[in-house]
C-alpha cells in the first residue's frame, strides 16, 4: 500500500501536468489518430468520411504531381540543408577564431536579424530583389554583362532561388555552432601542437567529432523543417512555373483546401510523416558512433 | 622569425574580419533594400543602371501604406493573437513544467518523452485533422484555432522551463516543503520568481513564433478583416503582383519594426534560448 503523502505526490504531479495532458490529446493524440482513419477515407467536408481502403495510397503512387512534389521537397532537403549548415558553420568558425576580439561579436547581430524576420516577409522583399526585370540582383548582374537568369520565372532557376533565401535563415545554427566550438578545451589542441599535429588532424581528431553533437541537432531540425517547407515556395513561386518549386506541404495543403481532398491530402500527409520519422531514426543510428557526448556518455 | 609569424597571424586575423564584415553586409541587404525602397517614388527603384544610394526620398510612402494595404486593422489582429498565445503558453507552460520536474510520480518520464516526440511532429501533418476538428468546435472564422491551444501548455516551452527548474537547487524547495507548504506555494512563491529569466525567453520566443507564423492564419483564418500582419501582406502582394512595390515595402518595414524593438532589447535573451533548445548547455 502507498503511504498517504506518496500517493499526495503523485496527485499533485497529475494536476500539474493535466492543462498539458489535456492538450497533448485534443491537439496531437486525436488528430493523429483520425489524420491516420481519414487517409484510408474519401472525404470533401461537405460530407462524411467514406471507406474506400488504401485507394489514395495506390492513387499517389501514381499521381506525378505528388512525385514532383516530393523530389522538389527532397531537393531542398539534399542541397539546401547542407549548403545552410556548411555556411553556419564557416561564420561560426570565423567568429570563433576571432574571440578574443569583443568588438567583432556585435557583427552577429546581422546574421541572427533575419530569423526574426516572418518568412513571408522576407519572400516579398526578395520578390522584389529577384524579379527578372527591375530587380536589382539583375541589374547588377547586367552591369557586370553577365548573363541573368529569369530566377523565380525559370524551371532551372526557381529551386537554386529559393536555395539562396533560405541562406538567410542561418543564425539558429551558427549560434548553435559558436556555442559549440567556444565550449572547445583548448587544452586539446595544446597537447595536438606539441604533437606537431597539422591543422587538418586537428580538424578531424579535435574539432568534428567535438562539435558532432551540435551538427547532429542542426541537422534533424533543419530537416524536419524543410520537409515541411511552405512559406517561401508559397510566396516567392507558387510553387512555379510548372511545379518546378512545388514541394509536398504545399501539395498537402492545395489538396487538402483547394480541391477539398481531405483523404487524398491526410494520406500524403500521413507519408510525410512516416519520412520525417524514418530520417531521424536514420540519423540516430548513422551517427551513433560519431558523435562524442562529453566524458559522462 | 617571431615578427614573422606574427605578421601572418594579423594578416590572416585582419582577412577573417574583413571577410565577416562583408557578408554581414550582404546578410543585411536585402533590409537595407526593403527601407530604401519603401523610401522612394515607385519608378525609382526600377532605374538602370541600379542606385543602391539614393538620394531622393518619399517618406509619405508610409502615409499611404497604411491606407492602401489595411495595415493597422492587420497590425492589431497580430498584436492580439500574438499576446493571447504568449500569455497563455507562458503561464500554463510554467505550472506543467513543475510537474515535470519538481514532483516525482511514475510516469512522468515517460510523458516528458512523449511530450518532447511532439516536437518532432511537422505542423502539415496536424493541420487536416485539426482543421477538421476545429469547424467542429464551432472556432473556424475566429481566432480560437490560433491562441486556444497555447493556452494548454506549448511542448517546447515545457522543455524549456523543466530545463531550468531543474537547475533550482532541490534545498530550496525541501525546506519549504518541511514548512508545510503545498506545492502550488511552492511553484508560484519559490519557483516563479527564480524563473523570470527563463519565462522571458519562453515570452519572447512564443511572441516571435506567433507573430511570425503564416500556415496557421492562412488555413484557420477565412475573413480578410481577420487576417495577421504577415498573412495579410502576403496575400496583399499575390494578388496584386508586382505593383505599388515602394508602399508593399514601407508595410513590410512597418511589419517588422515590433520584432526589431523585441530584438534590440532581448537580444541576450534570444541567444540563451537557442542555446538551452539545442541542449548544449542546458
Amino acid at each position: 500500500m502507498l503511504k498517504k503523502s506518496r500517493k499526495r505526490e503523485i496527485i499533485w504531479g497529475i494536476i500539474f501536468v493535466s492543462p498539458w495532458l489535456l492538450g497533448l490529446m485534443i491537439f496531437y493524440v486525436y488528430p493523429m489518430i483520425s489524420s491516420f482513419y481519414y487517409s484510408f477515407t474519401k472525404y470533401t467536408v461537405i460530407s462524411g468520411p467514406k471507406w474506400i481502403g488504401t485507394f489514395n495510397y495506390e492513387w499517389l503512387i501514381s499521381d506525378d504531381i505528388f512525385w514532383k512534389a516530393v523530389a522538389n521537397t527532397f531537393y531542398f532537403m539534399m542541397i539546401g540543408v547542407p549548403i545552410t549548415q556548411l555556411i553556419a558553420l564557416v561564420i561560426a568558425y570565423m567568429f570563433n577564431y576571432l574571440k578574443e576580439m569583443k568588438s567583432i561579436s556585435f557583427l552577429k547581430v546581422f546574421y541572427l536579424f533575419p530569423i526574426l524576420i516572418p518568412g513571408a516577409i522576407l519572400a516579398i522583399v526578395w520578390n522584389l530583389i529577384l524579379n527578372s526585370q527591375y530587380g536589382i540582383l539583375n541589374s547588377f548582374l547586367r552591369v557586370l554583362k553577365i548573363n541573368a537568369p529569369n530566377w523565380l520565372e525559370s524551371v532551372q532557376w526557381s529551386k537554386p532561388a529559393i536555395v539562396l533565401v533560405g541562406v538567410w535563415y542561418i543564425g539558429t545554427s551558427m549560434i548553435i555552432y559558436t556555442a559549440a566550438l567556444n565550449d572547445i578545451p583548448v587544452e586539446l589542441y595544446e597537447a595536438a601542437n606539441l604533437d606537431g599535429a597539422k591543422w587538418w588532424t586537428k580538424l578531424w581528431k579535435i574539432t568534428v567529432p567535438m562539435i558532432s553533437p551540435a551538427v547532429l541537432f542542426n541537422v534533424i531540425t533543419g530537416m524536419i523543417s524543410i520537409i515541411q517547407l511552405f512559406d517561401l515556395p508559397y510566396i516567392l513561386t507558387s510553387g512555379g512555373p510548372s511545379y518546378s518549386s512545388y514541394t509536398w506541404a504545399m501539395f498537402i495543403y492545395d489538396n487538402a483546401f483547394k480541391y477539398m481532398k481531405m483523404g487524398y491530402a491526410s494520406a500524403a500527409a500521413w507519408l510525410l510523416f512516416l519520412v520525417t520519422l524514418g530520417l531521424t531514426l536514420m540519423i540516430f543510428t548513422l551517427s551513433r558512433n560519431k558523435i562524442y557526448y562529453g566524458g559522462e556518455g | 622569425m617571431v615578427v614573422k609569424v606574427k605578421v601572418k597571424l594579423l594578416t590572416k586575423k585582419f582577412l577573417t574580419v574583413t571577410i565577416l564584415v562583408l557578408l554581414a553586409l550582404i546578410f543585411a541587404f536585402p533590409f537595407y533594400w526593403m527601407v530604401v525602397t519603401s523610401l522612394q517614388p515607385l519608378k525609382d527603384f526600377m532605374r538602370f543602371p541600379p542606385v543602391l544610394f539614393p538620394k531622393h526620398f518619399v517618406p509619405e510612402n508610409y502615409i499611404k501604406a497604411v491606407k492602401y494595404i489595411p495595415f493597422f486593422k492587420y497590425f492589431m489582429n497580430s498584436v492580439r493573437i500574438s499576446i493571447m498565445v504568449t500569455i497563455g503558453a507562458t503561464v500554463t507552460s510554467s505550472f506543467v513544467a513543475y510537474g515535470f520536474s519538481k514532483i516525482k510520480w511514475p510516469g512522468r518520464d515517460i510523458l516528458f518523452m512523449i511530450t518532447l516526440a511532439t516536437l518532432m511532429i511537422p505542423f502539415v501533418v496536424l493541420m487536416i485533422p485539426l482543421y477538421i476538428e476545429f469547424k467542429s468546435f464551432g472556432w473556424l472564422g475566429s481566432f480560437k484555432p490560433l491562441w486556444i491551444p497555447a493556452w494548454f501548455g506549448s511542448a517546447w516551452s515545457i522543455f524549456f522551463l523543466r530545463q531550468f527548474y531543474l537547475t533550482i537547487p532541490s534545498e530550496l524547495t525541501d525546506s519549504a516543503k518541511v514548512d508545510g507548504a503545498s506545492h502550488l506555494h511552492i511553484w508560484f512563491r519559490i519557483i516563479l520568481p527564480l524563473a523570470k529569466p527563463a519565462l522571458s525567453v519562453v515570452a519572447l520566443f512564443n511572441f516571435i513564433w506567433t507573430w511570425q507564423d503564416f500556415l496557421r492564419p492562412l488555413i484557420f483564418l477565412n475573413d480578410e478583416n481577420m487576417y495577421t500582419i504577415t498573412l495579410g501582406l502576403a496575400s496583399f502582394q499575390q494578388r496584386h503582383g508586382g505593383v505599388e512595390w515602394n508602399l508593399m515595402m514601407a508595410a513590410a518595414t512597418l511589419a517588422t519594426i515590433p520584432i526589431l524593438i523585441l530584438f534590440i532589447f532581448m537580444n541576450k535573451y534570444l541567444i540563451e534560448g537557442i542555446h538551452i533548445t539545442s541542449g548544449l548547455k542546458g
